[in-house]
């Protein structure tokens, strides 16, 4: 059966779409301020300078200075730390949610995109009452039920992407679900299973990859947000959200608390946004400007 | 030469040696190539070439919208009842585009924006070249061009999206002749539209020029197109043209091994034929043209020195131009 | 077209009465008593008791919930606060408008300096003016909106003294507690705006009807503004819905922020105090008015192309996709 000019893309893909991308520096800037936080965030606990609970409570609030880069919060402790140890749960927290919800929105994309009729029907309806909720009180209502906590909190953005995910796979489906090389496996008797794995799958997959990264960057201020008004991760973790939160009430007498912790949330978006737009662009270039 | 008075001896337009390069992927296209025509009043020259040729490039350059990024007149003039177009000012040439020259382009499907009522389009060009402002007068126009190209005046109101190719068709034409343009530009115009649909758009705009006495360049790749409608014809080869005459002659006599191909590979109805004969080979790659003729690479009767100078205009037998130095061995079939 | 409104009206009932049994069932598992909620640490376990009877907490789930249902939008009574026994409707009048007004603002805002950003960056492509527009954008849709809101309290409020950091006002005076709320929350929108705005010029200005345009002599800003802006709404208006919806959530936090007293400081007092049918009544309030702004925004792309309002008329559900084979 010819396997068309889609399917052959996907073979040798990742090595051309890595090429086409170190072109674009804006993407490889991403990459590389994403993996540098990345593995700061692991090796966080060995490298920070001090523990980020420690209550040193002569250097409150402290300006930044040599031996506090960041300067030192309300209760002595040094920022620096506090920030670096915090990625761990930000990155993490958007990563793990952004693949849960992934897997399942694209299951349940996939299924209403190839089956179609009534099943399809049901499950758009299903999303379509989810998301008449606004975002952010929907993460904060399922917030509210599951209450605070970092793995609570990864279930409730997990959520909280299924239904973007799915709606998008769906779509991606509906298109390539017309393409002949899907009538030439269905007419070679191939299980409805397959046909979805191996032929539509990878096909639709490049769009995906671009909206989970652009996800992942949501999923981070979402998460930030969420602790910063309560729910999501609490104190004494230094969720960056948490750190921004404790800050307002200090905003008078030390600005400096409020600089950091919104940076580093900042910083990271941006190098995911980058990262996206660049996978964007390597994928597909017809979406490119 | 005076050459800036406006001389009248000079014919109405005259393109002269124009160069048109395009930048893509920092390779630089050679779209047209050393261009020379000229066009009587009242007269049609046919512009006959195959696709990427450089034809609507060279209209495009008459009316000077060429896209911006990317394209760049090199060099050349061309002359319009003696004026110079290249070297005028935007403001001027605007006064030009739609109401002295204007253009038909390929495509109805795309040529008309989609959010705007038909006849507030033809209108459009009414009131951007009047000297007044009165709506009224221009719509009134706009419904008269309607009913000229054969459309009901009441479907002023209508959105492209309601009308057939061929009306859509209609609908430019209306808008390139609203205001009595001296130069029409027609490229392609037919190509898009089913074969019964051709014939009537082609009647139209034949009818139309009659009428008013206009000028017409008319790209096209079909030579019965031009037998039909066309009082000279310029045939265009990899941006350059390369056989010049009235329609007799080319039609009569081609000289040129491309000219020739061109007639040779339009199938014969009388006869029964099991193979079309296209000519071999491909046209050149324009970011990379052969140093010499460049119809060498795919010509039966080409030698060395075609292949190593670039080659001039040769004057054949009855008197029209043709760019090849082997035309005696060509009319004689000695390869 | 009317047809097309009703059908959409109608079309929003079940998705709304769908959001309204979700939030109810959800809230069912939230922690806490609601009789201990609403009588405090202070009852006694005859009290508690009689609460419940009252409140039917042990009736099953299915009872409770028709008996929700039919007191939401047969008796339009979204129930009483459990802490304050204010009713709740009546608070939703008082703050809503307040949220609103925020999120229109914000929207103002972000499509104000937005769009026209995206078309300078687009008809300037690759000059400097383009970049310094997309790096602009990559930098707003980067900032979190409450990071920006306490630096623009920081720097407007508290060193330079020239706006209010908390409250509201009346009347026009009032205006200005909305502007650094707005500010904070439309710098993502201004950034998707400015983009999508870009990307669909570019598009558009390729596009063979601008070479017609042209070539009657229409002038450039013509050109831009007349042609290529108008075929290039499409897209903006799909932004708008999103964007939209990120605002009406984004001003939950923000209202917290600068302490405006409008539907977000409501739902998220009532979470943290756990006062739920707030939150019940607050979400399936904020879901209706949601879906009226999608609606609104469909509409809106009936009034920009002529193509979308002839399919509307015509019945053509944009949706619908038959199985194939």
């Amino acid at each position: 059966m010819p396997k068309t000019t889609g399917h052959a893309k996907k073979q040798g893909g990742f090595a051309t779409v890595m090429k086409q991308m170190s072109k674009n520096k804006a993407a490889m800037l991403g990459l590389v301020i994403l993996s540098t936080e990345i593995i700061l965030a692991i090796l966080a606990p060995y490298i920070i300078p001090y523990d980020y609970s420690f209550m040193d409570m002569a250097n409150m609030f402290a300006k930044p200075s040599p031996s506090h880069l960041f300067g030192c919060d309300d209760m002595g402790r040094d920022i620096f730390s506090r920030v670096l140890f915090g990625a761990r749960y930000s990155i993490s927290i958007g990563i793990i949610a952004v693949a849960i919800g992934s897997v399942i929105g694209c299951t349940i994309g996939a299924i209403a995109g190839y089956f179609g009729g009534q099943v399809d029907n049901i499950i758009m309806r299903l999303l379509d009452i989810i998301q008449a909720i606004p975002g952010m009180l929907l993460m904060i209502v399922i917030s509210a039920v599951l209450g605070p906590g970092y793995f609570k909190t990864i279930i409730a953005l997990s959520i909280g992407t299924i239904s973007g995910m799915a709606r998008l796979l769906r779509a991606q489906m509906l298109k390539e679900r017309e393409n002949e090389y899907i009538e030439a496996a269905q007419s070679i008797n191939c299980s409805k299973f397959r046909i979805i794995t191996s032929h539509l799958l990878p096909n639709c997959i490049s769009p995906m990859i671009v909206s989970a990264t652009m996800g992942v960057a949501q999923t981070i201020t979402l998460a930030a947000g969420l602790s910063f008004i309560g729910l999501g991760v609490q104190p004494p973790i230094p969720e960056w959200g948490a750190m921004l939160s404790a800050a307002r009430q200090f905003i008078r007498q030390a600005p400096h608390l409020v600089y950091f912790p919104g940076l580093a949330i900042a910083v990271t978006v941006l190098a995911l946004n980058l990262l996206g737009d660049g996978l964007r662009d390597a994928l597909d270039p017809k979406l490119k400007n | 030469m005076h050459q800036k008075e406006i001389n009248t001896d000079m014919p109405f337009l005259s393109i002269k040696d124009l160069k048109v390069e395009y930048k893509s992927d920092g390779q630089i296209v050679h779209a047209v190539n050393d261009v020379t025509l000229q066009l009587e009043r009242g007269k049609t020259l046919g512009l006959v070439g195959e696709t990427g040729a450089g034809k609507t490039t060279i209209a495009k350059s008459i009316l000077r919208i060429l896209p911006d990024v990317g394209s760049h007149i090199a060099s050349g003039e061309i002359y319009l009842e003696g004026e110079n177009l290249l070297k005028l000012s935007e403001t001027n040439m605007r006064k030009i585009r739609g109401n002295k020259v204007s253009m038909i382009f390929q495509d109805p499907m795309t040529a008309l924006n989609p959010v705007l009522r038909v006849g507030d389009q033809i209108a459009e060009v009414v009131s951007l070249h009047s000297d007044n402002n009165n709506r009224a007068e221009h719509e009134k126009r706009a419904k008269e061009m309607l009913e000229i190209v054969g459309i009901p005046a009441e479907r002023y109101y209508a959105y492209p999206h309601q009308f057939s190719g061929g009306m859509k068709q209609r609908v430019v034409i209306a808008i390139a002749l609203a205001c009595n343009p001296d130069l029409l530009l027609a490229d392609e115009p037919t190509t898009a539209l089913d074969v019964t649909i051709q014939a009537q758009v082609l009647d139209l705009i034949a009818e139309l020029r009659n009428k008013y006495n206009t000028a017409m360049l008319l790209i096209t790749h079909d030579m019965g197109v031009v037998a039909q409608v066309c009082d000279t014809v310029a045939v265009i080869y990899a941006g350059s043209i390369i056989e010049y005459g009235t329609k007799q002659q080319i039609f009569k006599h081609p000289s040129h091994p491309y000219t020739i191909g061109l007639f040779g590979a339009i199938p014969d109805m009388n006869e029964d034929e099991e193979w079309l004969h296209p000519i071999d080979g491909l046209p050149p790659d324009p970011t990379n043209l052969p140093q010499g003729c460049s119809f060498a690479p795919r010509c039966k009767f080409a030698t060395d020195a075609c292949r190593k100078e670039p080659v001039s205009m040769y004057t054949t037998q009855d008197g029209h131009d043709c760019r090849c130095c082997r035309i005696d061995a060509v009319m004689k079939g000695e390869d | 077209m009317l047809k097309y409104v009703l059908k959409r009206l109608i079309w929003m009932i079940p998705i709304v009465l769908g959001v309204a049994i979700l939030v109810f069932i959800m809230m069912t598992f939230c922690p806490g008593k609601p009789e201990e909620i609403i009588l405090g640490p202070s009852a006694t376990e005859t009290e508690l008791a009689a609460k419940r009877l009252e409140l039917g907490l042990d009736d099953p789930l299915v009872l409770r919930l028709g008996r929700y249902m039919s007191d939401v939008f047969i008796h339009f009574d979204l129930g009483k606060s459990w802490l304050t026994n204010v009713d709740i409707i009546s608070t939703i009048k008082e703050r809503l408008p307040r949220t609103l007004m925020l999120t229109v603002t914000t929207l103002f805002i972000s499509i104000g300096f937005g769009i026209p950003l995206g078309v300078i960056a687009a008809i300037k492509q690759n000059k400097w003016q383009d970049s310094l527009c997309m790096v602009l954008a990559l930098v707003g849709v980067a900032i979190p909106n409450f990071w920006l809101a306490l630096l623009l309290v920081l720097q407007f409020s508290v060193k330079l003294n020239w706006l209010p950091a908390l409250g509201i006002g009346t009347g026009l005076a009032g205006i200005k507690f909305y502007i650094l709320p707005a500010i904070s929350g439309s710098t993502g929108g201004l950034a998707s705006c400015a983009r999508q705005t870009r990307s669909a010029m570019l598009d558009v200005i390729r596009a063979d009807y601008i070479t017609t345009a042209r070539s009657k002599g229409v002038p450039e800003r013509d050109v831009i503004m007349k042609h290529a802006l108008k075929n290039s709404l499409i897209p903006i208006i799909t932004v708008m819905g999103t964007m939209f919806g990120h605002f009406l959530g984004g001003a939950m936090i923000i209202e917290t922020i600068f302490a405006i007293p409008g539907m977000g400081t409501y739902i998220i007092g009532a979470v943290n105090s756990r006062d739920y049918p707030i939150v019940q009544g607050g979400s399936i309030f904020l879901a209706i008015t949601f879906s009226f702004c999608m609606l609104i925004v469909d509409l809106l792309y009936a009034l920009v192309d002529p193509r979308i309002k002839a399919q509307y008329a015509s019945g053509r559900k944009k949706r619908k996709v038959k199985a194939n084979a």
